[in-house]
């Protein structure tokens, strides 16, 4: 049974839907700027941060920001699709996000919502409500893979029958929670990211969300006939803060995906978060598949790690790619420099091509690899 | 797919295959995860440096593969792990959101802010009993057997997955906390195996409320 990509909605600093990030990143610019909000750091700091303005004005429950963007960013990809069957017992919603409403811990924040809103089942449940659809929302926290294993658990969920229909929506919003935690690991960079530099020296912390539409149903699936193939998670067993040297887990979750589809992945869409190890040990574990020469990019120098938004951005980002015949570049980059040579993209280029390989990787020793294919018209 | 193994911990008592196995002496949880510990003769010093949602997660599973095979049947890469829970990472969060909170007393740790993960906990136990398979963490109200039944089954879509830790693993930031794991594995190795059914994962679930009717 095919997997369809239906349809996509996305919002970063760099835009308000998926179009106004691409003509930006074409353009070559980045939504990271200093940013020296109390609300959010003790010390100036590159952040990619939204125009919250708008969604607050278009999303007028009583919902938190995050909630906001959910339904936000879901209804705006239900308007490119209006058959898509929503409120169906069809339709399964995933959310996938690593803090949630973790600014409720505030209890100023707290107090004009009811107990226990902090926790992430009480978001699905806002926004199984908001969409009359009658299933528990599946809630994935998963760190910074959340995002790409709710596109995978989708998948395998429409290929097992459970549903005929998936909502992926990934989401996670800037707290000094957030940025204070990594400001301690010391893994952010003090100017905009530079994935896969050979100077890079840490992450820039994004806000977002990012929404796809899954169908088994060709007759809702979008013309293009993208199909989700297959997709694998693996533990590397070794840290709980640090990437495998050897990349062991991110070599075994390609090596689940891909099987015998080598061959024919024309670009890999990285996690690329530009910290030292992340991207060195990327490039191992592309080295080990001997995918060297398959055209690779990071979308974190655009509007930064959006953590458990992530995987969902980047795969609509790539998807959009594949219809429109784009591969992406990777903003920061000057002088490429992993421990394994691979092809980093620096700019955008105009490409035909029909094979997507996105990868993620986050704390715990989490890794995940997600297929991505356009059939043949 | 079978149930080849099962552990509880929750209100003091470790509970493994159905019968009480130990109960701790202690009143708050940190000392009765510790106890619990001792209790299975473990020397794992990095066991102290977890928060509690990870402690609690660990030591259910050593009680749950304390006598197992695994590592001999199978390789580390058809290992999975998948846990869900109600409250996350709510207890570390609140110790974390303490350090951060006041501008004038600002103390952010790494070593705390990594456990504000809920996932931290299987990459604890993988690192530990050597997983190197499928992972997932799920959020939720309260125990749905079904997702997580759902859940399993499509891990094991996976042709290398062989063999699962799944279930259920919370504390609360008052410290209330349960634990229920399962080992879950592909094929049929024992007679005294229980069929991978949602209805037996409810019973299981339910086993203590059981006992005190």
């Amino acid at each position: 049974m095919n997997v369809y990509y239906v349809c996509q909605h996305i919002v970063t600093s760099l835009g308000l839907d998926t179009e106004s990030n691409v003509e930006k990143i074409l353009a070559n610019q980045s939504g990271i700027q200093i940013n020296n909000n109390p609300e959010w750091t003790t010390e100036p700091t590159p952040l990619s941060v939204l125009d919250r303005e708008p969604i607050y004005n278009t999303i007028q429950k009583e919902y938190t920001f995050f909630e906001k963007l959910a339904v936000y960013s879901i209804e705006k990809a239900l308007s490119k699709q209006n058959l898509f069957p929503i409120s169906s017992a069809e339709t399964l919603i995933i959310l996938s996000t690593t803090k949630g409403n973790i600014e409720l811990l505030d209890t100023a924040k707290a107090e004009k919502f009811e107990e226990g809103r902090i926790n992430l089942a009480s978001s699905g449940e806002i926004i199984r409500q908001h969409f009359k659809n009658p299933n528990p929302v599946l809630v994935i926290s998963n760190a910074c893979i959340s995002g790409v294993l709710a596109l995978i658990a989708g998948m395998r969920k429409i290929k097992q029958g459970h549903y005929k229909h998936i909502v992926a929506v990934g989401i996670d919003v800037m707290s000094h929670f957030v940025v204070s935690g990594f400001q301690s690991f010391k893994s952010l960079s003090p100017t905009i990211c530079k994935p896969f530099d050979a100077k890079r020296d840490g992450l820039s912390l994004g806000e977002g969300v990012g929404t796809i539409l899954l169908t088994s149903d060709c007759n809702l699936a979008d013309s293009s006939k993208i199909i989700l193939v297959n997709g694998a998670t693996a533990n590397d067993a070794n840290h709980i803060s640090g990437p495998s040297r050897t990349a062991e887990g991110q070599f075994y979750a390609m090596q689940r995906t891909l099987f015998d589809w080598h061959q024919a992945i024309d670009f890999i869409s990285a996690h690329g978060t530009a910290t030292p190890y992340n991207d060195d040990m990327e490039s191992i574990a592309i080295h080990r598949h001997n995918l060297n020469h398959v055209k690779t990019n990071s979308f974190k120098g655009f509007f930064g790690h959006t953590l458990g938004a992530a995987g969902i951005i980047e795969t609509a980002l790539s998807i959009y790619g594949l219809q429109n015949k784009i591969m992406f570049g990777t903003y920061g980059l000057e002088n490429e420099g992993t421990v394994e040579k691979i092809t980093v993209l620096k700019q955008s280029i105009d490409k035909e091509y029909q094979t997507v390989l996105k990868l993620a990787s986050g704390f715990g020793g989490s890794n995940a690899a997600l297929l991505i294919h356009q059939l043949n018209s | 797919m079978y149930i080849s193994a099962y552990s509880i911990v929750t209100d003091k008592q470790l509970i493994t295959n159905g019968s009480l196995e130990f109960t701790s002496s202690s009143d708050d949880a940190k000392s009765i995860f510790k106890d619990i510990y001792k209790h299975l003769e473990l020397k794992y010093p990095k066991f102290h440096k977890m928060d509690m949602l990870c402690k609690l997660g660990f030591i259910t599973a050593e009680a749950l593969l304390k006598n197992s095979t695994l590592n001999q049947n199978y390789e580390a890469h058809e290992l999975a792990i998948v846990l869900a829970n109600k409250h996350s990472t709510i207890h570390i969060d609140t110790e974390y959101y303490q350090s951060i909170k006041d501008k004038e007393n600002y103390f952010p740790s790494p070593a705390l802010f990594v456990y504000t993960l809920p996932n931290i906990v299987i990459g604890e136990v993988a690192i530990k009993q050597g997983f190197k398979g499928e992972i997932g963490f799920l959020v939720q109200e309260q125990f749905d057997a079904k997702a997580i039944y759902e859940y399993v089954a499509d891990v094991f879509t996976d042709p290398q997955t062989k063999a699962c830790i799944t279930g259920w693993v919370d504390i609360d930031a008052e410290e209330n906390y349960k634990s229920v794991l399962f080992l879950v594995e592909k094929v049929n190795n024992s007679k005294d195996n229980i069929t991978f059914e949602i209805q037996k994962l409810i019973d299981i679930f339910n086993t203590i409320q059981l006992w005190k009717n």
